[in-house]
């Protein structure tokens, strides 16, 4: 009969003990925020998903310039190369031509959306696929070639923060 | 609509109840999609999220995603404890007090929206999660109060449940029973309320923005007051409960007398 009484009163501290691992992880696991800032280098652009290679060997996903160029002509992230994070917000984009872009980043969702916001408030969302001290990679749909979902590789500068 | 009780609910009660709250809840979602780019009343999405962030081995994110389903678990609990230990006489109150609740919510994340919302990690998650907690407030007393037959923050299984009483639909035997038909129009009203609401601030959320959540804070006012109204004319007198059953349509059976086991059971061997 007691074990009766011992239900009801152990629910609550029981839904209270499901919350220990939230904390503990939280208290313990790095800010996805503080993950993201320092500068990173753009390694590879690739499809997702892809159909074969012309020559028929192998998926046919790595871009050449051309591709990459139409893919992305309409993005902020247009022929940048080097995206630097800092933690007051701000992304700096180091494009091809030596000019740099500043643009406004934030992270969304549960931090898997990246959004980079020009000083207009135009807006563009990337899904961020992973994120790792060492690599980041990011998703974005394109409807340009009909092929889909684009990701783009990055490798964080050694040393930067 | 709230005060009703179980078995002392009417099929009008279930509709206009299931109705108003899953267009809340559809607005809801989508309005946290459009702002936050998180989900706020699919469960069933968090849990799968939850799942494919431990295999991935993001912690941070599983720890969030976790936080956001305790949350809404709190909320389903909090809201059936008002219901189980409020006295008879006490519904209308103990039913309102979780809706009141989810009222604040919303209007606490609008205003700080307005207000305050920087667009860091921490406040999304953090107003996200307040939203999650107001979702299971409302599944929690809509499910409570109506013997389960009223679930409206997500769909899915509202859409098998739909998919199992359209199928009985098919047989003459079923069709004839009005209880199978009226839970198939209650399932297909959420429904269709669920994916109106979810237009409706797909389409104003890029213009209102935060002011969206004002909007379905009115919504739930207006379930409130209307019960008032009608919990303060039942108690006068002047329209007796007994009295409008006709008008308010046949009690509807809970899932479980409506299911096919037991209607085959209890029909005997065909």
């Amino acid at each position: 009969m007691t074990y009766r009484r011992l239900i009801p009163a152990l629910s609550i501290p029981a839904l209270l003990l499901a919350g220990l691992p939230v904390i503990l992880v939280l208290s313990g696991a790095a800010h996805p925020e503080q993950r993201i800032a320092g500068a990173w280098e753009e390694v590879l652009w690739t499809y997702e998903k892809a159909d074969p290679a012309a020559d028929g060997v192998g998926p046919g996903t790595w871009f050449d310039e051309h591709l990459r160029h139409e893919v992305s002509k309409d993005l902020l992230i247009h022929e940048s190369e080097n995206w630097r994070f800092l933690p007051d917000g701000t992304v700096e984009l180091d494009k091809r031509n030596r000019t740099t872009e500043r643009l406004r980043w934030k992270l969304k969702g549960r931090g898997h959306i990246l959004e980079l916001v020009y000083d207009d408030d135009r807006q563009e969302s990337y899904q961020i696929r992973s994120l790792t001290d060492e690599e980041l990679v990011l998703q974005f749909n394109s409807d340009l070639v009909a092929r889909g979902i684009v990701k783009i590789v990055f490798k964080k500068v050694p040393g930067s923060c | 609509m709230l005060s009703r009780f179980n078995d002392n609910r009417r099929k009008a009660d279930h509709l206009k109840l299931g109705m108003l709250t899953a267009f809340s809840a559809g607005m809801v979602n989508v309005a946290s999609v459009v702002l936050f780019f998180a989900f706020t009343s699919n469960i069933t999405g968090h849990y799968a999220v939850l799942a494919e962030e431990v295999s991935k081995g993001n912690w941070y994110q599983f720890a969030v995603v976790l936080f956001w389903i305790l949350l809404f678990l709190c909320g389903g609990f909090l809201s059936n404890q008002f219901i189980i230990h409020a006295r008879k006489d006490q519904h209308s109150i103990s039913h309102a007090i979780p809706l009141l609740l989810e009222v604040a919510c919303l209007v606490g994340v609008g205003l700080y929206g307005i207000l305050a919302y920087n667009e860091t990690l921490l406040e999304t998650e953090m107003l996200v999660a307040v939203l999650v907690f107001a979702m299971g407030l409302q599944n929690g007393l809509t499910a409570s109060i109506s013997n389960f037959a009223v679930k409206t923050t997500h769909l899915t299984g509202l859409t098998t449940d739909l998919a199992i009483h359209l199928s009985m639909l098919t047989k003459a035997r079923w069709r004839a029973r009005p209880e199978v038909r009226d839970r198939t129009v209650l399932l297909a009203s959420i429904a269709g309320a669920y994916v109106a609401g979810g237009i409706v601030a797909g389409s104003i959320t890029h213009w209102f923005q935060f002011k969206v959540f004002f909007t379905i804070a009115l919504v739930l006012l207006f379930i409130l007051a209307y019960d008032l109204a009608r919990y303060s004319i039942r108690q006068e007198g002047r329209q007796p409960a007994a009295g409008n059953a006709d008008k308010a349509g046949p009690r509807i059976p809970s899932f479980s007398m409506l299911s096919p086991a037991r209607e085959s059971a209890s029909a005997g061997p065909n």
